[in-house]
């Protein structure tokens, strides 16, 4: 969001038939193809939308099939994983990308580069590197001689979340690196003259202050990687998440029932997951 | 200098919320005058200024220029210039554009659009510059950009707020006496608004002291700072030492009691009742001597400060007044030690008595 | 004392070395796939235990860009791109002047409106929109495809202007009206002007994200509406490695390019959101 400027004044607004049209076609917009085709999902998984009365045997159905709550499972623990993963990677980078200037710059434009790449093509290229007979493996078992045989990684679990981590670690990044780059030293050192071993300068002083931007950026990976569809599309053979499988339900016999109780459910836990964050983290900063 | 009232602002009253933030003030600018608003932050001047400039719209009040009432008339149509502490150049103009832009809008086009600009830009010793775009260009530079923008159309009025607190020390007080010159030199009548009260005092005709939407005093800088009407005058302006004091008849003259210490004839006490007042003397109006001299009162010396063309001493006197004294270089009393005693003498003819409330 | 300095050397050392190995596995890890991708696209053969390929070639990109209906999914993209980036600016850029410079009754509500489609997830609005046009006989068609991407790119366009209307410093405007110039001559030689980087970042990206949109494109696109990340993904489900590692290369490229270019003009908290 932008910081306000100190002088910040908003205009008295002049005509509203000039801002009534300025506005109106956007709102129609979202209003029409995005409010509109939510509410629809939403009568669609209650059965509402042959004239019936309100159903929830849709939500029944899926709960009651073992594959849809795995893939519920499924999704949340990708999620959870790559926001992990990305604020684990994230804080040696921070500290990497401050010792000197020499790092600041490669790190910056090395985390910035995945957000560039499109999603489907990111998912196709880790596909590829990581590959059985993939340029991973082969550096790992012929450069290298690390392993006699090389690992399965991608169509795997632990495959889905590097290619997420991949792709959507660099909201987390971008806010953790630019949090440890302006937090003052000086906080570390006083700590640190206090007798505080490093790790305990760590734990005490900077994780905490470096926290909400751990968060923010973590709930900006999370989300993404709850609502992606591109990567376990292709990359996730074995392992089914909610998107995919709202996905098959239309490809394989124009289900729109299921379809909509399944999106329905992720919006609905995508947005208890960004209240409930938000709320945990207004907490911790106040405190 | 002729003078007739060319501005008149008559009552001028802005709410924000229950709070008036200006709250009717009344005064009059002659033709060709400098007046300054100054007062502390957030007592209304930014206000008052921008209601003149038709930025804002008055609760009550009117204002008018040049005979006219402004009531209802946009900024656009009011024909002034305004100089804005931030500058407010246009970003995306060089500065020959930024200074042009006055005379485009009023169809000025041609060689004779250029040569108001080369005009207008040598009048701020900027000529070669016109090509530069803002950032292009240091504080000061852009100070004076903002300064030919305002005046390459010849306003009849130059409204500037704060124009020089964004500048360095040095630059200040250079900028200023140039604001000053080119003021007097085209003859615009000029409402300057400032909160640095040297600045007001070295540049203004009259001064004008705002405080809480309210004018304390309107006069001459010498008579601002000589002449304080107000408690808050004498504090704001110049360095005071304000002493709590009484007016007591004594043999059938009137003496004046200081912090129940010591009296002080008064040379012409003609006109004044017995009774509590502030006294208010500057610090070079007291003359600090060796702890014996015969007159005056005793006190400790507390500090010593160097200030550049003198040095300054704070006296401790009477247990909790501490009083701020001036000493030349090369004077004697410069021999005295912290923690002295030594004699204080106020000049009698310059001090200044306000009404206090008794105790 | 000196124990403490010989103490000190090899740690310093170590920590250099462990840096530069650190952040050499973070290059690695962040340009392995790119790379692969890229010789891919132009490798003739390929096989383990090589480790590189053996062999190079551009045929796959002469084949990308002449085998007909990827060419005519580029067209596509492109076409739908430029529709979009036009309709979405119309929409856009007033909508953001009015909620950046004006205050009026409902203006937090607004704004928050024009940020629905960022938090719900993405395939819902996709399954949405999605079973919308299709009970609207529109799945297929071009319509469908630039409403569908408009969807995706309208916060990110409003988003983008509304921040630069923000920035703009109101003493500009005044100063300008204190020069003589009615409003409407503000508008169109103070503020507008102002805005051009804006409006330029702001149409370079929702072009790209329309070139690159995948998920909303597969779910109401037809065969002949298909853009290219949709052609690419059914080149690589066929199996044609080769074919769309060079399709993927094709997109990834202008990709980047204006990635770089738009840095300079979005600021980073846009560039996280995005
Ligand atoms: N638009 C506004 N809404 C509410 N209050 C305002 C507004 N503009 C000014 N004020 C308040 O009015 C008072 C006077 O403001 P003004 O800007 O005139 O002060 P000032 O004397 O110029 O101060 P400074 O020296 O800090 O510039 C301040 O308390 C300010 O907070
Ligand atoms: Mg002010």
């Amino acid at each position: 969001m932008p910081q306000g400027h100190p002088s910040r004044r908003y205009v008295a607004s002049p005509n509203l038939f000039w801002l009534a049209l300025a506005l109106s076609p956007g709102l129609l917009i979202v209003v029409g193809l995005v409010a509109y085709p939510l509410g629809l999902a939403v009568s669609n998984s209650l059965g509402l939308a042959r004239g019936q009365t309100a159903t929830i045997a849709h939500y029944l159905a899926f709960l009651s099939d073992p594959r849809s709550y795995w893939a519920l499972l499924n999704t949340f623990a990708l999620a959870f994983a790559t926001t992990a993963g990305a604020i684990i990677l994230s804080i040696p980078l921070g500290y990497l990308a401050r010792a000197s200037r020499r790092f600041a710059t490669p790190v910056r434009l090395l985390v910035t580069l995945p957000l560039a790449v499109p999603v489907l093509i990111a998912a196709y290229a880790l596909t590829l590197f990581f590959a059985e007979n993939g340029l991973f493996n082969s550096i790992l078992v012929r450069v290298l001689h690390l392993l006699s045989e090389p690992l399965t990684i991608s169509y795997s679990w632990p495959g889905l979340v590097i290619a997420c981590i991949w792709r959507f670690f660099p909201y987390t990044g971008l806010l953790v690196i630019s949090a440890l780059g302006t937090l003052d030293r000086n906080l570390e050192d006083a700590a640190a003259s206090t007798g505080a071993n490093p790790l305990q300068v760590f734990r005490r002083v900077t994780l905490p202050l470096i926290a909400p931007a751990a968060l923010t950026g973590g709930i900006l990976t999370f989300v993404s990687t709850f609502g992606t569809f591109s990567i376990p599309l292709i990359m996730g053979r074995s392992t089914e998440v909610l998107s995919v499988m709202a996905y098959r339900k239309v490809t394989g016999g124009f289900d729109w029932q299921s379809a909509s109780t399944i999106v329905v459910i992720m919006a609905v836990f995508q947005i208890a997951t960004l209240v409930g964050l938000r709320g945990a983290m207004n907490r911790w900063v106040v405190r | 200098m002729p003078s007739s009232p060319f501005i008149r602002v008559e009552r001028l009253t802005k709410r924000y919320g229950a709070a008036a933030v200006v709250d009717g003030i009344s005064f009059d600018v002659d033709r060709g005058e400098l007046l300054t608003l100054l007062g502390p932050s957030g007592c209304g001047k930014t206000t008052t200024l921008r209601c003149v400039g038709g930025f804002i719209e008055p609760d009550a009040g009117r204002i008018s220029i040049d005979g006219k009432d402004m009531t209802g008339v946009p900024p656009y149509r009011r024909h002034l210039g305004m100089v804005f502490q931030t500058y407010a150049l246009f970003p995306h103009l060089s500065v020959s554009e930024n200074v042009g832009f006055g005379l485009r809008v009023r169809g000025v086009a041609g060689s004779e659009l250029s040569s108001r600009i080369a005009r207008a830009l040598d009048m701020v010793r900027l000529g070669g510059f016109g090509d530069r775009l803002p950032r292009q260009l240091s504080g000061g530079q852009q100070q004076r950009v903002a300064l030919a923008r305002a005046l390459a159309y010849e306003p009849r009025v130059l409204l500037l707020d704060e124009p020089l607190s964004n500048l360095d020390a040095r630059l200040r007080v250079e900028m200023r006496t140039e604001i000053r010159a080119l003021q007097l030199q085209l003859g615009v009548t000029a409402l300057y608004v400032t909160h640095d009260q040297e600045e007001a005092l070295s540049i203004s005709d009259r001064v004008m002291v705002v405080n809480h939407g309210r004018i304390e005093q309107l006069s001459a800088p010498w008579e601002l700072y000589n002449r304080p009407r107000t408690r808050f005058v004498a504090g704001f302006v110049g360095t005071a030492n304000i002493l709590p004091a009484r007016l007591e008849p004594v043999a059938g003259s009137l003496t004046l009691h200081v912090a129940d210490r010591f009296f002080l004839a008064l040379p012409s006490p003609e006109g004044l009742a017995p009774g509590d007042v502030w006294l208010v003397v500057r610090p070079e109006a007291i003359v600090l001597g060796p702890a014996d001299a015969p007159d005056g009162a005793s006190g400790e010396l507390v500090a010593v400060t160097m200030l550049g063309a003198q040095f300054r001493a704070a006296v401790r006197f009477g247990g909790e007044h501490l009083v701020q004294v001036d000493i030349a270089h090369g004077g004697t009393a410069l021999a005295a030690r912290v923690g002295d005693l030594v004699s204080l003498r106020f000049d009698a003819g310059r001090i200044v008595m306000l009404p206090r409330e008794p105790t | 004392m000196g124990g403490t300095v010989t103490a000190v050397r090899p740690m310093r050392v170590g920590l250099a070395l462990l840096r530069g190995v650190f952040l050499a596995l973070f290059a690695g890890f962040i340009f392995g796939p790119l790379i692969v991708l890229a010789l891919w696209s132009v490798a003739q053969q390929w096989f383990w235990p090589n480790l590189l390929p053996t062999s190079f070639t551009t045929r796959w990109f002469e084949w990308a860009i002449t085998v007909p209906n990827v060419l005519r999914s580029l067209q596509n993209s492109l076409f739908v791109a430029t529709l979009v980036t036009i309709a979405t600016s119309i929409i856009a850029v007033p909508a953001a002047i009015a909620i950046g410079r004006y205050e009026f009754r409902g203006r937090t509500v607004v704004r928050w409106l024009f940020s629905v489609p960022l938090l719900v997830p993405y395939i819902s609005l996709g399954i949405g929109i999605a079973s919308v046009f299709y009970a609207a006989r529109l799945t297929g068609t071009y319509a469908a495809v630039v409403l569908a991407h408009m969807i995706a790119a309208l916060p990110f366009g409003v988003l983008i202007v509304t921040s630069a209307v923000e920035e703009l410093v109101p003493e500009v405007d005044e100063a300008a009206l204190a020069c003589g110039a009615a409003p409407t001559a503000v508008f169109w030689k103070i503020i507008l002007p102002q805005l051009v980087p804006a409006l330029l970042a702001q149409a370079g990206y929702v072009f790209m994200l329309s070139m690159d949109e995948f998920t909303l494109t597969l779910l109401v696109a037809s065969p002949e509406t298909a853009t290219l990340p949709v052609q690419m993904y059914g080149a690589m489900g066929e199996g044609y490695l080769q074919v769309s590692s060079a399709l993927a290369i094709l997109l990834l490229l202008p990709s980047l390019l204006l990635s770089a270019v738009l840095a300079r003009f979005l600021r980073t908290d846009l560039h996280v959101t995005g």
